[in-house]
């Protein structure tokens, strides 16, 4: 291997003779209650179930490629590391984190995505193939035949001409593949699901009624509902990875290390301008909650929603993640009009997990109709 | 007494069909003539009625669900010499809601339609 192309110590890996050996993962049995949960994101895969005792397991793996040409060269890291790989046509590609950790490594390139704005990648000619060995690995074998499971799926933008119906067959032609009874569910409805928003009415609390939000990696999927029942759906594509690409134009700092600094340092409640990439984040996010306020105006006042009282709004997902989001949401609110009267908006207890839960309460629901 | 065999056979003119008034015969020859000359005629998508509005013709109102759906099923094929060097993938993080609100939450679910 010629080390100017790989540089063993800059990757973190050993050679053939010092390779550290891999323990074998102690594996504890789990009694899961049947229903599982997965959210095929942009950004990450992240699988739910629940245990006898109420716990939820979330299962992640981070949704990212480095691609890799078949050569003695690839062939070589690949055996003197740990990294995971799918090996499809001539290509190698390294999953999951160690691909965001290789491309900063190496310093150039950039790691592919099998899904873009929230459906597989067009432009990835490989992607379903590559989906499939990671959503397979991630979700493993049903706990019951035909066991239920709920997929999270976008809502049609509302800012491109998009179709989300090709998506949504195709994954759950995989997930029947394996053994499940597969159903897709509204992404931003999970989060619903999840943190149960309640309005206030003059008849008391009224449960499962709000507005539900899921700030994803290639999507904003943002949801009407009332007692349970989804009013009003639809979706943004511009989300985390337009910050992202926006922050990175503006700068000139690749997109791999903007989301290096925005997951490690962002804090959107402290306008640092000392730092040009925080301070393009800081930009860019503001500019996304206000698109997602406008939107919400508009299509709630277009098709003439309406619910009594005040109501909830909850909000989830990885793009939401960074300190002070809620914050900056709220005061955004504040400075606009909307149909409604909010009276408290909710960060979820786990915005990460928020829609893999969502999304494994709504198949577990399934199972109890299933087994009445 | 109306003559209702003289009204059966008068030649049915389909509602929101061709708009009376239509050179038909002159229609025919332009089309033929376009295709003799081996010039293409711009193909429309749908069939071609309601006045020929271009904006209606535009939508194609063809269910393609069953050849998307086969097309689905084709993604899920596997081709060529495809491998990877893992069984299972991804971190693990345990979460507790609360259970009462999840309880009540699948108790709604249940009852809800699809």
């Amino acid at each position: 291997m010629s080390e100017d192309i790989f540089d063993a110590e800059e990757l973190g890996i050993g050679t053939p003779e010092t390779k550290t050996e891999v323990k074998a993962e102690v594996k504890v049995e789990k009694k899961y209650k049947p229903g599982v949960g997965v959210d095929v994101g942009t950004s990450n895969i992240v699988v739910a179930r629940q245990t006898e005792d109420g716990t939820f397991i979330n299962r992640f793996h981070r949704d990212m490629l480095y691609p890799l040409d078949v050569s003695e060269e690839a062939i070589d890291l690949l055996d003197r590391s740990d990294y995971l790989y799918v090996k499809v046509g001539k290509k190698y590609y390294i999953v999951g984190e160690d691909a965001l950790r290789l491309v900063n490594a190496i310093g150039r390139g950039e790691v592919v995505r099998p899904m873009q704005d929230g459906i597989l990648n067009p432009n990835l000619k490989e992607s379903s193939e590559l989906l499939f060995y990671i959503i397979k690995a991630v979700v493993g074998d049903p706990v019951v035949p035909n066991e239920p499971l709920r997929f999270s799926v976008p809502a049609n933008p509302v800012d491109k001409d998009l179709d989300n119906r090709f998506h949504e067959m195709v994954l759950k032609n995989f997930f029947t593949q394996m053994g499940y009874d597969a159903k897709p569910v509204n992404e931003a409805m999970c989060v619903a699901y999840d943190c149960a928003p309640t309005a206030k009415t003059d008849e008391g609390d009224m449960p499962l009624t709000g507005i539900a939000i899921s700030c994803g990696g290639g999507m904003t999927n943002v949801a009407l509902c009332l007692k349970g029942m989804n009013l009003n759906a639809f979706s943004i594509t511009k989300s985390g990875d337009y910050i992202d690409d926006q922050a990175s134009k503006a700068t000139g700092v690749a997109s791999s290390k903007i989301i290096k600094q925005k997951e490690k340092n962002l804090d959107l409640g402290s306008f640092d301008m000392s730092d040009r990439v925080l301070a393009a984040l800081r930009i860019y996010y503001q500019e996304t909650i206000n698109r997602i306020i406008f939107h919400m105006a508009k299509e709630f006042q277009d098709k003439n929603a309406e619910v009594d009282g005040e109501i909830e709004v909850v909000i989830a997902g990885g793009t939401s993640m960074p300190t002070g989001y809620c914050e900056m949401f709220k005061q955004c609110l504040d400075d606009s009009e909307l149909p409604f009267d909010v009276w408290n908006v909710r960060h979820s207890n786990t915005p990460f997990y928020s829609v893999s839960q969502g999304s494994c309460i709504r198949a577990q629901a399934d199972y109890r109709k299933k087994s009445k | 007494m109306a003559d209702y065999r003289k009204r059966s056979q008068e030649p049915v003119v389909p509602k929101n069909s061709l708009q009376v008034g239509l050179d038909l015969n002159a229609l025919a020859d332009l089309i033929a003539n376009k295709v003799s000359e081996g010039i293409e005629i711009p193909q429309q998508s749908g069939i071609m009625y309601k006045g020929f509005s271009t904006d209606e013709n535009a939508k194609d109102s063809f269910d393609d669900t069953f050849s998307m759906d086969q097309l689905a099923k084709s993604m899920v094929v596997q081709r060529g010499d495809n491998s990877s060097n893992f069984e299972d993938l991804g971190g693990v993080k345990e979460t507790k809601q609360d259970d009462k609100q999840t309880k009540n939450t699948i108790d709604l679910l249940s009852d809800l339609e699809d």
